[in-house]
């Protein structure tokens, strides 16, 4: 029986590891401290992201109810655990689970977890961890000390740290990796929690492995910091391919190596160098330049890597930069049972294409990993109880989490398939299709994130549903296309690397604002996330399933042999594609399709930033308009001059676009400005910048900040990376002027300043 | 014994085939007209889940789900956070809250008579395994606090009461009552607190 005066911690003591009861103590304390207001909301904040702790939608207490902002009367006004953040309001707490790992019992305390802390649900993220939503802060103690209890820690989940480590999902088990980056995924992992090298940051920082350069796996192109395993020339020693400096954010940068054949024992130590010279100089008061991404930019990635050879020959040895991969390569996976051949007398209705699907051969004869496609990466307490036993009944608990939302069961042995599939439909997790155009990435958007434009979950449950009626009849060219989506330009949905992304924007009509998707093509998932897709068009979000509709089919259409999406964008060019979209860009009136002006699965009228319908009146064009037309239209030309690797005309059309962009917000105050392009730079930067009028209704100074930048250096002679930054970060710049434009309304009796 | 988190469960009688999408405007509209007791927050939607929790309206103090655990649609009510009341308020809210909701259900025009609730299938669980391990002593503890309860709230009905024999799951009951009830002359019993 228990005592009354249990608790989990009295209960779990011997469980969890002493050091890491003691940090969830102190943590503990500091909450009941906040309670007494003995701590500042901003330092408690910190103190909570970086035990995964985060804040949810909502959390400043107002939330628009689709006719008006209704308050959020939690029991405590006055407590805040961050600045504008109620006590009461949920929250999420991220999981972290390194190189995507996870055994069965860790699978059952998070069932029990979703189920008792949050709303019943236990959700897979686009890096590997989990999130369980709806969760309570004074809840996250005994969170931690259960999930500690069976090896999981949640520490620098959030927050400016060394985020989840992680890595190929079928790392050990592929057939084209160099060797297993399992080990060394482990050993970062273990090396840098709370390194006290990583805990100046200014920004996050994240890791990841791939076992080869050519699939998509690690996608290291998109890292803070990545590691790509090969074989030397020569002697055959594993080494890998280090680099540095990429990140996605609005504006993704592709990562720059660092070094080429790295020896693996000077993986820890050139990472604890990196580590040193990003805390030292990397930016820290502006959040929206402080990743490693800029610092690298800035300094070049010459210099950069001195400076980290430098700081390497500096350190003191650590013996851990050896031992912890001696002690990781000895852990190796085995299979539970014995690999027999699939006997092929009555298979289940469906198997077949399933097997097809959502199995791969694994070099190891007679196994194959399994791909348990998990609908936007939701599990529910039921089903992850399940496949707790499917992990210890059919492998050797070998299952991992991939980037995609999905689970991978490692080590099956084909003779098993039929059962495993039969265990799999039982729990409803039996689709196939996994990793095509039907198998959907989405992050939270709007259903949660305080960050979110538009609800990328629903968008991706309604592509979802049509793409999977029509996966019989479409050809496997389309079928093998990759589609994401995320909920504003943050890019956690990974858009900026798949066929077909997406990410929410808004736009004016009128008095309403109606819900977008930019569409971004040309991203490349292969070779680890190899090139980054641009804006093409902002489409209604009723309308991107017709949107998909017409690329895939243009696209089967005139597809040239072997030609992949990537390929046929570039040469068909996205003027033509933009033409294809062009009438479903016009927004009609809110009585003609109120539908439009509701988001996929929310059925109240569209707002941002929980403001209602604005006060502009009729639909007389104002001369803002004019000025954001014609942003548009530079941007899209700047894009279009890229296409035709003219970088120059790129960027010089990419300033116009934002110069334009800087003449509308001007004219929102006074119809009738006009100037040539500095003294616009110079009016926006007096009357809405440096007064912080922009800002504010914005949420972000990196956005101007681009104009500025641009206004400085005007790049008489951009490489394509540098012309490719311009130009995104012109489209991005136009739309926080869109997003600035919708909070505030138009006219109002002078400019800022005056 | 410690209720503050528990959640009752009453199940359809009619109505299994109505989309699941359908419950979300509706309970968006219970938040702008404050419908129901408690803060109401927000509306999370789970449709794409296999027996999943279905639609939520998220309220501060409990929230109420059109819930779809183990294939069996009903109106769930989960208490979260403590209020200031003895074992049998929690009862009487959880109680109160849940058949308020499948009362206000019923009668939404969009269902127009194809919804029913039925006041006799029940679940009853602790959704807090710290004060309620699946244990004989907590099922026996929780059984004489729902007989209590049970025996005055439908007035000396029988009903049989089918422990959870998983102990993988929370700790609690399925509950079914021979009778005929209402649900209005049953919400009369339990005030709201």
């Amino acid at each position: 029986m228990t005592n009354p005066n249990d608790t989990w911690g009295s209960i779990l003591k011997d469980e969890i590891p002493s050091d890491w009861t003691q940090e969830i103590d102190e943590y503990e304390a500091k909450i009941n401290l906040n309670k007494q207001g003995k701590i500042e909301p901003r330092i408690f904040a910190e103190t909570r992201l970086r035990r995964g702790s985060y804040g949810q939608r909502y959390d400043n207490g107002q939330r628009n109810d689709g006719k008006q902002i209704r308050k959020l009367t939690y029991p405590n006004q006055t407590i805040l655990k961050g600045p504008d953040t109620l006590w009461d309001a949920p929250g999420m707490l991220r999981i972290k689970f390194p190189w995507g790992g996870m055994t069965a019992e860790q699978m059952e305390v998070l069932a029990d977890l979703a189920e008792e802390y949050s709303d019943g649900i236990a959700h897979i993220t686009t890096r590997q961890d989990f999130q369980l939503h709806f969760t309570h802060v004074e809840d996250t103690p005994d969170l931690m000390r259960r999930l500690a209890a069976v090896g999981i820690t949640t520490r620098e989940a959030c927050g400016n740290s060394v985020r989840n480590v992680t890595a190929c999902p079928i790392a050990g088990v592929c057939r084209t990796e160099a060797f297993d980056v399992t080990p060394y995924a482990k050993a970062v992992f273990r090396f840098m929690l709370g390194h006290p090298d990583a805990q100046d940051f200014g920004r996050k920082f994240k890791i990841a492995f791939s076992g080869c350069e050519h699939e998509a796996c690690g996608l290291v192109n998109l890292h803070d910091m990545g590691f790509i395993a090969k074989l030397a020339k020569g002697n055959q020693r594993p080494v890998f391919d280090a680099y540095v400096g990429g990140g996605l954010g609005p504006v993704p940068y592709s990562a720059k190596k660092l070094y080429e054949d790295l020896p693996v024992e000077e993986m820890l130590p050139t990472l604890q160098a990196v580590a040193r010279v990003y805390g030292r100089l990397g930016e820290k008061k502006v959040r929206g330049m402080a990743r490693i991404k800029f610092l690298v930019a800035k300094l070049g990635i010459e210099e950069f890597r001195r400076l980290v050879t430098v700081e390497r020959e500096g350190l003191t040895h650590d013996p851990r930069w050896t031992g912890l991969i001696d002690e990781f390569t000895k852990q190796t996976e085995k299979p539970l049972r014995e690999a027999q051949p699939l006997k092929a007398a009555s298979l289940p209705k469906g198997f077949l294409q399933w097997r097809k699907t959502n199995t791969n051969q694994q070099p190891q004869y007679g196994y194959v990993t399994v791909t348990v496609k998990v609908p936007l990466g939701d599990l529910t307490s039921a089903q992850l109880r399940a496949l707790a036993l499917m992990a210890r009944e059919y492998v050797a608990e070998t299952v991992r989490t991939s980037v995609e939302q999905n689970l991978l069961f490692r080590w099956v042995s084909e003779a098993d398939l039929p059962a495993f599939y039969g265990d799999l439909q039982a729990i409803g997790l039996a689709d196939a299709n996994a990793d095509t155009i039907a198998d959907i990435t989405s992050c939270p958007g709007t259903d949660t994130c305080k960050l979110g434009i538009s609800a990328s979950r629903g968008l991706a449950r309604e592509l979802s549903q049509r793409l999977e009626k029509m996966m019989e009849e479409m050809p496997e060219e389309v079928k093998n296309l990759k589609l994401k989506v995320s909920g504003c330009p943050n890019s956690c949905g990974q858009h900026h690397v798949s066929d077909l992304g997406f990410y929410g924007v808004s736009r004016k009509a009128g008095s309403y604002t109606v819900p977008h998707f930019q569409l971004v093509l040309g991203g490349q998932w292969k070779n680890n996330g190899g090139s980054y897709g641009l804006a093409v068009a902002a489409v209604p979000s009723k309308r991107i399933p017709e949107t998909v509709q017409r690329l895939t089919e243009k696209f089967m259409k005139e597809r040239l042999k072997n030609e992949s999406f990537q390929e046929f964008v570039k040469r068909v060019g996205k003027m033509e594609i933009r033409n294809l979209l062009q009438d479903l860009m016009v927004i009609p009136s809110h009585d003609e399709s109120p539908d439009l002006f509701t988001d996929w699965g929310d059925p109240r009228e569209y707002t941002i930033a929980d403001i209602g319908v604005g006060e502009c009146a009729g639909e007389v064009v104002a001369p803002y308009e004019f000025s954001l037309t014609a942003a548009e239209s530079k941007a899209f030309e700047a894009q279009v001059k890229l296409d035709q690797k003219e970088p120059k005309t790129a960027v010089d059309l990419a300033f116009e676009s934002m110069i334009q962009s800087a003449e509308a917000v001007l004219r929102t105050r006074d119809r009738e400005y006009t100037g040539d392009a500095q003294t616009t730079v110079l009016e926006f930067k007096k009357r809405f910048f440096d007064t912080g009028e922009f800002v504010k209704h914005v949420n972000n100074t990196q956005f101007a900040a681009y104009l500025f930048k641009a206004n400085e250096n005007k790049l008489e002679n951009p490489n394509p990376d540098e012309a490719h930054r311009r130009v995104e970060e012109s489209q991005l710049f136009l739309e926080a002027v869109y997003s600035y434009i919708a909070n505030v309304g138009t006219l109002s009796p002078s400019l800022p300043g005056k | 014994m410690d209720l503050r988190k528990i959640n009752l469960k009453v199940f359809l009688e009619k109505g299994e085939e109505i989309p699941l999408e359908s419950f979300i405007p509706v309970f968006h509209r219970w938040i702008q007209q404050d419908k129901l007791p408690g803060m109401l927050v927000d509306v999370a939607e789970y449709t794409h889940v296999f027996q999943g929790p279905g639609v939520l309206l998220i309220a501060h103090e409990g929230n109420y789900s059109l819930d779809e655990t183990d294939g069996k649609r009903g109106l769930l009510y989960n208490q979260k956070r403590p209020i200031e009341a003895s074992a049998e308020s929690y009862l009487t809210t959880a109680f109160h809250r849940a058949f308020l909701a499948c009362s206000l259900l019923e009668k939404e025009t969009d269902f127009s008579g194809k919804l029913k609730f039925s006041p006799t299938r029940l679940r009853i669980t602790l959704n807090d395994r710290l004060a309620a391990p699946h244990e004989d002593w907590s099922l026996e503890e929780m059984e004489a606090v729902l007989k209590n309860f049970l025996d005055r709230f439908y007035a000396g009905a029988q009903y049989q009461m089918a422990p959870e024999m998983d102990s993988r799951k929370l700790t609690g009951f399925a509950v079914n009552v021979d009778g005929i009830f209402s649900i209005e002359d049953l919400l009369k019993k339990v005030p709201s607190v």
